[in-house]
């Protein structure tokens, strides 16, 4: 069943922040929102949360206009790092407010969880530091239970434990109480092990909206001599490429690969496989766009 | 799939104006601090005050009336209405269930409430500051009505919650649609140039000289056009957090 739906959807502050994207997301999944800075992560997370209104286009969330929709507001939670409460509630009044709010609350969840990170009920949200701020919204956000759960960069500002044992969390609370998860973040390499669908944005349109393998599969790595290579990149698109000791090495579109893979072998050619986190990079850089080439 | 919560904006709006209520409770601190020193101050001279001498005779009559203490209470109502509608306010309602509507009619009651409770306190600071000079000037006290009636109650009631009104409508206005933005200035500024250019323009007698209850009406119609202005325009208002 479909959460989300999105019909030519565009959003214009002045400059198009989105360009007519149209998708769909599936209930219960685990979804990763992918994209350089200001590539249109945010703007699109705002307008599911309805906070933001479309200047043309469909949004629809929960089958209804999500935009200052109570209906969406009350199945869904979006956490950031302007999450922000009362200077007079401490984390334990801000546990007890969240528990009256939402309806499937688990405060023993967020007292045990917080205990686990070291964080003291006692204080006042200002007064955590950024990656305690991090984890004390994270854990708002899990214990929640919302139906549509947004995390916009959730683990900005953890060390590297706390990230991996919160992705663990995000997982676990998802297994038991299955939802949607919509996260963006800049450690693809360390989510993609939870990730089921990548829905990766460039300069606000939505280029690739796959399940993880198949996204993986999208570009491959050919290195080989490069008299053997020049002929087969020439006939497709090259994504980056670099050649070394008549040695050339190039990333392309594997679906442009019409060659099996024992004449590659056979001409010296071998093929690798890329991480999530390197399809994203090769697929968002822009052509000829090499740092190297601003220090030559 | 998990099944969907359904909740009223009815209930999102009680829980809503139950912990803004608890939250916001400074802003009734700092109305009784400054109803005190507004009462220390005027205490010498009142908030009027005449007099005149012969050769071996000077008298000087000192008001003390609820005028003042309305006026402070006012536009206390009017700053407290426009910090419920600043950013920082307005973030913190995103942490809970809300939308823009229902932190718009919570804050409504609450300014409803809060306008209740200030005219018990400066009721109250009047009181004191009454019986305060009481104690002191025992002999030249003349009291003329110490018991305040119903209407009079109505009447500041009605007031300090129509300046509240004004606050809540300005505030969201300026973080409503750009036509509203542009539409709001435009009349201020209007409505600036004729205040100083041309005051004997603004005629409030014919007003004056309603009754108390009539007042109270007018003023209570006034507040009311404004909630549901505030209502309108924050229905229309997008979310901007940077």
């Amino acid at each position: 069943m479909n959460i989300i739906q999105c019909e030519e959807l565009s959003k214009s502050f002045g400059r198009n922040a989105l360009q007519r994207v149209t998708c769909t997301i599936d209930a219960e999944k685990i979804i990763g929102i992918i994209g350089r800075n200001g590539a249109g992560k945010s703007t699109l997370l705002n307008i599911f949360a309805g906070y933001l209104k479309p200047t043309t286009g469909s949004c629809k969330v929960f089958n209804e206009n999500p935009f200052n929709n109570i209906h969406t507001a009350a199945n869904m939670i979006f956490i950031d790092d302007q999450l922000s409460f009362s200077d007079y509630l401490s984390l334990e009044d801000i546990l007890k407010m969240g528990a009256d709010f939402y309806p499937n609350w688990q405060n023993e969840l967020a007292y045990r969880m917080l205990e686990y990170a070291g964080i003291d009920l006692t204080a006042k949200h200002q007064q955590l530091s950024k990656g305690q701020l991090a984890t004390f919204n994270l854990v708002y956000g899990l214990v929640s239970r919302c139906a549509l759960t947004i995390l916009d960069e959730p683990m900005n500002g953890m060390d590297e434990v706390i990230r991996t044992d919160f992705y663990r969390a995000i997982l676990k609370e998802y297994l038991a109480f299955p939802r949607t998860f919509l996260i963006t973040s800049h450690h693809l390499q360390e989510m993609e092990s939870i990730l089921e669908e990548i829905i990766l944005i460039d300069e606000g349109s939505i280029i690739a909206h796959a399940p993880l393998d198949e996204f993986k599969e999208q570009l491959i790595s050919l290195s080989g001599p490069s008299d053997a290579l020049a002929e087969l990149l020439s006939e497709t698109e090259v994504y980056a490429q670099k050649i070394m000791a008549g040695m050339t090495s190039a990333i392309i579109d594997a679906s442009n690969l019409f060659i099996s893979e024992e004449i590659l072998r056979a001409k010296g050619i071998t093929i690798s496989s890329l991480t999530a986190s390197e399809v994203c990079k090769y697929l968002t850089s822009k052509k000829g766009s090499d740092i190297d080439a601003i220090f030559d | 799939m998990q099944s969907l919560t359904n909740i009223s904006l009815k209930t999102i709006v009680k829980k809503q104006v139950k912990w803004k209520a608890k939250l916001y409770i400074s802003a009734l601190s700092s109305l009784v601090i400054v109803q005190i020193i507004f009462g220390l101050l005027t205490s010498s001279a009142g908030s009027g005050s005449s007099g005149y001498g012969g050769e071996n005779l000077t008298v000087h009559f000192s008001n003390y009336s609820l005028d003042t203490f309305l006026i402070v209470t006012a536009i206390w109502a009017f700053i407290v209405a426009l910090l419920f509608t600043t950013k920082a306010y307005r973030i913190d309602d995103l942490s809970v269930i809300s939308s823009r509507t229902s932190s718009a009619i919570a804050n409504i009651f609450v300014m409803i409430i809060y306008s209740f409770i200030a005219v018990i306190i400066m009721i109250s600071t009047y009181y004191l500051q009454v019986f305060g000079i009481l104690l002191v000037e025992k002999k030249s006290f003349i009291i003329e009505d110490l018991f305040i009636s119903p209407s009079i109650l109505l009447l500041c009631f009605s007031s300090v919650c129509l300046f509240g009104a004004i606050g809540l409508l300005l505030g969201t206005s300026f973080k409503g649609p750009v036509v509203i933005k542009i539409l709001v200035s435009t009349l201020l500024l209007l409505g600036l140039i004729l205040f100083f250019m041309s005051p004997e323009s603004i005629n409030v007698r014919s007003l004056i000289m309603l009754s108390n209850l009539m007042i109270s009406v007018l003023y209570l119609l006034m507040a009311l056009l404004c909630f549901s202005l505030t209502i309108w325009i924050a229905d229309k208002a997008e979310v901007t957090r940077k």
